[in-house]
């Protein structure tokens, strides 16, 4: 066989823009296709959503796994599902709707493949109650040139499961997940947005919140006027049970090839008139009632508008999960860095975890802050200092959002960085899986 | 109603068996990767309800096994048609190519094709049914590349009418598709002349909605039509010099 047939060489780009790199695209169709070129460094990609380049790297081959997005098997009685890696979370729950049934970890885009979800081990809109993607995930199927194909569990080679999920795809290729449903109790979810004067109110606000099935804020995060004011959205499950299959919009995504300005329209003072104008809208409202696709992806239709407003410069996100004894110190420190610094920042958003944290799993106990910035050099230098915080409190930075971020602050950041390498080098010592994530962070 | 397709595991055969299921029809789907088909199957009966029996034949062999096709046939019910999307390409095809990969071109995209169809005609009997072939507008006229695969293809179109005259006055459509390059992995990296690649999903639904239709043979997309046409009637001159 030509061993360049079925290759292209693609110009990948991360969702941030910052980065981009050409490599050898492969786009299996067949099974079979998974294990040929199994010498060659190469990683698998699924919907490429990953803000920072967790999914391609130069000169690797990329195995886009769009193909594989199969629904295997049913038990209707455990609601256990297994589906190929490469399947969206979308088309999913087209499916699991019809029968009732949802997952209630589900992030941002609609678009995002199971595997990846897996793979940056994901959280969703109360990762407080619902913990994060893996706590959903009963077994994967993982296929590895030295592992061979295997099954891995919580009580099936727990060492390799546990470094799967949120492992950035650098333990082989996810071929299978089987995850656990949950009954959709009503198609229709009771959104109740309330005003928030500061970070910290926030904070308190969100803490009566914990119990409900949605709860996320957003701040705003220009200093120039309303800096800190927000909106804490808390939503429950309608007690209206009705049997009608909820609705999947059809809604076009961001994709990081989009032809966009070559500058931002995000500013220093744009951001805080857009943001107060949005603040108040959504204030005006005591309750919202929303089918349960648009409460699950709020930003679905807006996330086009808002990152593409950066233009082709791109931009940066930085999400940041921090102990909840320090959240309130964080939160003033990092206060006050806004305020001298006077980065260009969007927005910011705030969820609370509750959770363990392992090995890269991005979890643990506490608050979730993430900052939306135009990329730009006064950015980076403000981030650069916020890293320095973050080493201070031991935070958490989250690997796959953030393209800048050194091998220094990850080492520092997560306990068991090392831990996680060990596992890496046990299981391929050739490390055949990198990108160019893995390969920033030295892992 | 029940369809057999060949080749379903991958390309325009998996979009015709998503396309066919999801109107409610039961499918036999045959390939020579099982693995791929019992991924198929698992997801169209859970998504549609619908059933599907996957068989492993090997068309590059020189003979095709029918027993368990012909078991299949007996359990699944009225077959009301049987489509074809069946190919094999190499990249190394031209004139001089090694005799093992002619039999295997040749096999896969013509001979067991005319083997299977015959066998399905005689086990179908009176039976009201469509069979669909599709062929290649590679097979519009010969050229250094591919020239194995276009004379197969060439060699199926030319069955495919002789079907069709010899069933004119029977219940049996035949139907031909001469199709243009399609989003598949065969034209994954590949440069392509003429208009862009078409999504196969497209494709199926053409099928799908002219499955009963007794039009003979069709371009896919029809815009190669006229490019098809300067082709063919292209002066030898100016031919020759074309690399592609």
């Amino acid at each position: 066989m030509n061993s360049n047939r079925y290759l292209k060489k693609t110009k990948f780009v991360s969702f941030d823009r910052t980065f981009s790199a050409f490599a050898n695209h492969q786009r299996p169709d067949r099974l079979r296709m998974l294990n040929d070129r199994n010498e060659e460094f190469q990683i698998p990609r699924g919907a490429g959503l990953s803000y920072a380049p967790a999914s391609f790297g130069k000169d690797k081959l990329i195995r886009d796994m769009c193909s594989f997005d199969r629904i295997l098997e049913f038990d209707e009685s455990s609601k256990i599902v297994v589906v190929e890696a490469g399947i969206s979370l979308k088309k999913l729950l087209t499916w699991s709707f019809s029968k009732q049934l949802f997952l209630s970890v589900l992030p941002g885009q609609p678009e995002i493949t199971v595997g990846g979800c897996v793979a940056a081990n994901v959280h969703g809109k109360n990762p407080y109650k619902d913990g994060t993607f893996m706590e959903h995930v009963e077994w994967i199927e993982l296929s590895h040139p030295t592992l061979g194909t295997k099954i891995i569990s919580r009580s099936n080679e727990k060492k390799i499961f546990n470094a799967t999920c949120g492992g950035l795809g650098l333990t082989g290729i996810i071929t299978k997940v089987a995850l656990k449903l949950q009954k959709l109790s009503s198609e229709i979810v009771i959104l109740s947005p309330k005003k928030t004067e500061s970070l910290k109110n926030t904070l308190e606000i969100m803490k009566q919140h914990t119990s409900d099935d949605l709860l996320y804020s957003w701040n705003m995060g220009s200093t120039l006027f309303n800096f800190g004011k927000g909106i804490v959205t808390s939503g429950i499950f309608s007690d209206d049970s009705s049997s009608k299959t909820p609705q999947i919009k059809e809604r076009k995504g961001m994709n990081s090839n989009d032809r966009l300005l070559p500058f931002s329209l995000w500013n220093t003072l744009s951001s805080p008139i857009i943001n107060s104008i949005n603040r108040k809208i959504q204030s005006g409202k005591n309750i919202v009632k929303k089918d349960v696709y648009s409460a699950l992806f709020p930003y679905v239709g807006a996330t086009r508008m808002f990152y593409g407003l950066y233009g082709s410069n791109g931009f940066n996100e930085y999400q940041v999960l921090i102990k909840k004894k320090y959240s309130v110190e964080f939160i003033d420190d990092l206060t006050k860095l806004i305020k001298s610094e006077k980065p260009s920042l969007t927005i910011l958003i705030m969820k609370l975890f509750n959770g363990k944290q392992k090995l890269l799993h991005f979890s643990d106990e506490g608050l979730s802050i993430i900052l939306n910035l135009k990329h730009c050099n006064s950015t980076l230098k403000f981030l650069k200092k916020l890293d320095d915080i973050l080493i201070s409190y031991k935070a958490l930075p989250y690997i796959v959002k953030d393209s800048r971020l050194t091998k220094e602050v990850v080492e520092q950041c997560y306990p068991e960085y090392h831990v996680f390498k060990e596992i890496l080098n046990e299981i391929d010592p050739k490390r055949i899986f990198k990108s160019e994530l893995s390969e920033r962070l030295n892992l | 109603m029940t369809f057999v397709i060949v080749g379903a595991s991958a390309g325009l055969g998996r979009a015709l068996a998503e396309k066919f299921a999801s109107e409610g029809h039961d499918l036999i789907v045959i390939s020579s990767e099982l693995k791929d088909l019992n991924a198929i199957k698992g997801d169209l009966q859970n998504r549609f309800n619908v059933k599907i029996f996957p068989i492993e034949m090997m068309f590059q062999e020189h003979t095709l096994d029918f027993k368990e096709f012909d078991e299949t046939i007996r359990l699944a019910g009225k077959i009301s048609g049987v489509l074809l999307p069946i190919g094999h390409s190499d990249p190394t095809d031209n004139p001089y190519v090694n005799e093992s990969k002619i039999y295997n071109i040749f096999n896969v995209n013509l001979v067991n094709v005319c083997i299977f169809i015959n066998h399905c005609l005689e086990i179908l009997k009176d039976t009201k049914l469509t069979i669909t072939g599709f062929g290649s507008i590679s097979a519009i006229r010969g050229r250094s590349r591919n020239s194995t695969y276009a004379a197969a293809k060439r060699g199926l179109e030319s069955y495919f009418e002789s079907l069709r005259h010899a069933e004119a006055e029977s219940e049996i459509t035949i139907q031909f598709y001469l199709l243009g390059y399609l989003k598949t992995n065969l034209t994954f990296g590949e440069q392509t002349v003429g208009p862009k690649p078409v999504e196969v999903d497209k494709l199926a639904t053409e099928v799908f909605d002219n499955i009963s239709k007794d039009f003979g043979v069709r371009f896919y997309p029809r815009v190669w039509i006229p490019l098809m046409m300067a082709f063919r009637f292209m002066p030898w001159g100016f031919f020759r010099r074309i690399k592609f």
